[in-house]
């Protein structure tokens, strides 16, 4: 099995990469058991603040200014020269961590609802930046939905209410906890954010071993040899799929250390289900990516627009209730969309019967129907980018 | 008969990258593929290896067909790449144990086979190496064991050779004339004539995919009526000496240069004594002299009308 042992070796060998998608769930998931002061993420990770600098190329608005001060609390501003030499000079000399750039025209473009984009440099993934980049999105995203929903918003009411809703939010939250022992809010939340890493884990692991072993001259030299074709690709097959089912069996004995025998309750047990499906969903756009990118940069630049970005329209981190109809709509061709909706509904469903968990059975459903239509896709690709002749 | 490709045709589009080619390589060769950057010779391995469809041709390894499935073939061949294919996330020793996997199941005997490459290439000090940490020439020496360390019939090398420093090219050099007499049949590209003439049984050089000649390379320069082109250093000759030397018998071509005069002799005798006793007559004083025999340059050169390398 040579192709399986490269794979192995090549996971261990990225492991520090992908413990810290895992320390950054874990700390999520312990901030939603403690019920301490403020948010308890934020004391995970303000030991370790990053160091943020941040350019804004248009002359700076009141929604730049807002997101500024807003970031603030999660990063310790420093000041830079805004050129390019000056920028690079300081992130090599480790002065900043995390540069994000607002383009001129920013401003204009999310106010009009036009798409926009954030320009982001980092080191290697950290804890702290990986959080960060979460906060970013939290704070858009909100201000979005506010967008969205109240027509005619200006900067100023937008910026009061994103910072006033993300503050209230947290509160809110803690409350509720202390308030009642339900189990059943925070194990939900659980499994939602648990689709957040199994994602950014498998994008991560699955893509580093498949953009590895598909550079060109190694997989031309794989192809001279005496190990048919078919093996090669059936033991990259087995490799994938135990990655992703460790990595599915981590998150439940993550949930046992930490919820102990709840997680063996009826519906907690269909949440685990439903995560395993997610699981074969996730390792399916993994495999996609894998075969499109050619480079690690690209890679974990990808691993958080499409786990973050998917993350947040689809209510994992800011509640499906509160995101506007025509997101939710646009929401359902994701998988996590239906992901999130299973384990929000089966916790309120008093008796499962078969007649009740037809819905269910749908949810899951959507879910594996999205990931066969990537992996054709993801087929299609591999066939036309193929230089080789390949019986 | 170990390789036999008929009428190869290769094309790129428009581009012919390999013309109507044939070849033969016997058992026990080193059978050396020289030819310019460009000239085809990348492509036609990677027929030869079927990792590449091409238009018309047939091509045959140790009698039996060879196509992209043809495993049992494949094992018993050693491909080494012109680009170093190896994982930079796998040590010297794993990147190798790989390769030799791809072959050798028995865990036992890949272990002493990859031992015994790593002994082979010379990069027992660097076994736990990481491939970003060697140097070019180190890196060219684990391409190398990577392709060898399953003891193949066979072994293709496409220019190994590329960027590589003086002590690690000998090293090479010396390795694969050794992997021959250990009974494999090689097969060596290259666009450096040196190596060619230096370990190669029989050659072939080819251009623009197409063959320009093949033989020994003692067969390739009987081809070329070039005897010897001698060449003085620091001379001072007016406009009659050059002309006397013009009028040598076999001269067949003299340049003179920044104090320096080079003479192309055809195929004859005494002609180095004929031109030292001119020089001695016309009382012509010069620092050094020396006679090279033609190289596979002049071969190229004779026959495409350009040089092997610009
Ligand atoms: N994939 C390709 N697509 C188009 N043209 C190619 C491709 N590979 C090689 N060529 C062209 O084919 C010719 C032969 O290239 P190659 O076999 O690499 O020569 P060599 O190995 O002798 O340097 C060159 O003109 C090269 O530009
Ligand atoms: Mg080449």
């Amino acid at each position: 099995m040579p192709v399986f042992r490269a794979y192995r070796r090549i996971i261990k060998k990225n492991l520090s990469q992908l413990l810290i998608y895992l320390a950054v769930f874990i700390g999520l998931a312990a901030s939603l058991l403690s019920s301490g002061a403020a948010t308890p993420a934020d004391t995970v990770f303000s030991d370790a603040k990053v160091k943020l600098a941040f350019v804004d190329e248009a002359d700076s608005s009141i929604l730049t200014e807002g997101l500024k001060a807003y970031l603030e609390r999660y990063a310790n501003m420093v000041d830079v020269k805004h050129d390019r030499t000056s920028l690079q000079d300081a992130l090599f000399f480790e002065d900043v961590d995390y540069i994000l750039r607002i383009p001129s025209g920013f401003t204009e473009d999310f106010m009009a609802g036009r798409p926009i984009e954030l320009e982001k440099t980092s080191r290697p993934a950290s804890f702290s930046s990986v959080y960060l980049d979460m906060n970013i999105n939290k704070f858009l995203n909100t201000a979005r939905f506010y967008l969205a929903n109240i027509p005619g918003i200006s900067q100023q009411e937008l910026v009061a209410q994103v910072i006033d809703d993300l503050s209230v939010e947290t509160a809110v939250e803690i409350r509720s906890k202390v308030e009642d022992i339900n189990v059943g809010d925070n194990i939900t939340s659980f499994f939602n954010y648990m689709s957040y890493v199994l994602l950014s884990l498998l994008i991560l692991g699955i893509g580093t071993f498949m953009m590895v072993f598909n550079q060109k001259d190694l997989r031309s030299r794989t192809l001279c040899s005496s190990v048919p074709l078919r093996q090669q690709n059936m033991q990259i097959l087995w490799g994938n799929l135990i990655y992703a089912v460790v990595c599915w069996m981590v998150m439940m004995i993550l949930g046992f250390v930490m919820y102990g025998r709840t997680m063996l309750a009826k519906p907690v047990m269909l949440m685990a289900l439903n995560a395993f499906v997610f699981t074969l969903v996730a390792l399916s756009i993994s495999f996609m990516v894998g075969s499109t990118l050619n480079s690690r940069n690209a890679l974990s630049a990808v691993t958080n627009v499409v786990s973050l970005g998917m993350c947040f329209t689809c209510g994992v981190f800011v509640p499906q209730f509160m995101l506007g109809e025509k997101v939710l709509a646009f929401a359902q061709i994701f998988p996590v969309y239906w992901y999130v909706r299973f384990n929000n509904e089966i916790i309120n469903l008093g008796s499962i019967a078969l007649e009740t968990f037809k819905p269910f059975l749908g949810y899951m459903g959507m879910q594996l129907g999205i990931g066969v239509a990537i992996l054709a896709v993801a087929l299609v690709i591999i066939k036309q980018k193929r230089q080789t002749w390949e019986a | 008969m170990v390789i036999k490709v008929e009428n190869l045709v290769k094309r790129y589009g428009d581009l012919i990258a390999v013309d109507h080619l044939s070849l033969e390589v016997q058992q026990g060769e080193i059978f050396g593929l020289l030819g310019p950057n460009g000239s085809g010779k990348t492509t036609l391995i990677n027929c030869i290896l079927a990792l590449l469809k091409y238009d018309k041709g047939n091509i045959s390894i140790f009698g039996k067909p060879m196509r992209p499935d043809a495993y049992d073939i494949k094992r018993d061949i050693g491909v080494i790449m012109q680009n170093v294919a190896v994982f930079n996330e796998l040590t010297v020793y794993e990147n190798i144990d790989y390769f030799c996997g791809l072959y050798v199941k028995d865990k036992a005997e890949r272990k002493r086979l990859v031992e015994e490459a790593i002994e082979f290439v010379g990069l027992n000090d660097f076994r736990s190496f990481y491939p970003k940490k060697l140097s070019g020439g180190l890196l060219r020496r684990l391409n190398i064991a990577c392709g060898i360390a399953h003891k193949p019939k066979l072994i293709i090398l496409d220019e190994p050779t590329v960027a590589v420093d003086p002590q690690s090219r000998n090293n090479i050099l010396e390795g694969i004339v050794r992997l021959n007499k250990q009974g494999a049949t090689i097969v060596y590209t290259s666009h450096y004539m040196e190596e060619v003439e230096q370990i190669c049984t029989r050659i072939m050089i080819i251009d623009k995919g197409r063959i320009i000649a093949t033989g020994t390379k003692e067969e390739l320069k009987s081809m070329i009526n070039i005897g010897e082109i001698v060449s003085v250093g620091s001379v001072e000759l007016n406009q009659t000496q050059l002309e006397t030397i013009r009028r040598l018998p076999n001269a067949s071509q003299v340049e003179y240069e920044n104090h320096n005069l080079t003479v192309t002799f055809a195929k004859g005798r005494s002609n180095l004594l004929n031109l030292m006793d001119l020089l001695r007559k016309e009382n012509v004083d010069y620092g050094s002299v020396y006679s090279q025999l033609p190289t596979l340059n002049d071969v190229f050169l004779e026959f495409t009308g350009k040089q092997l390398r610009d």
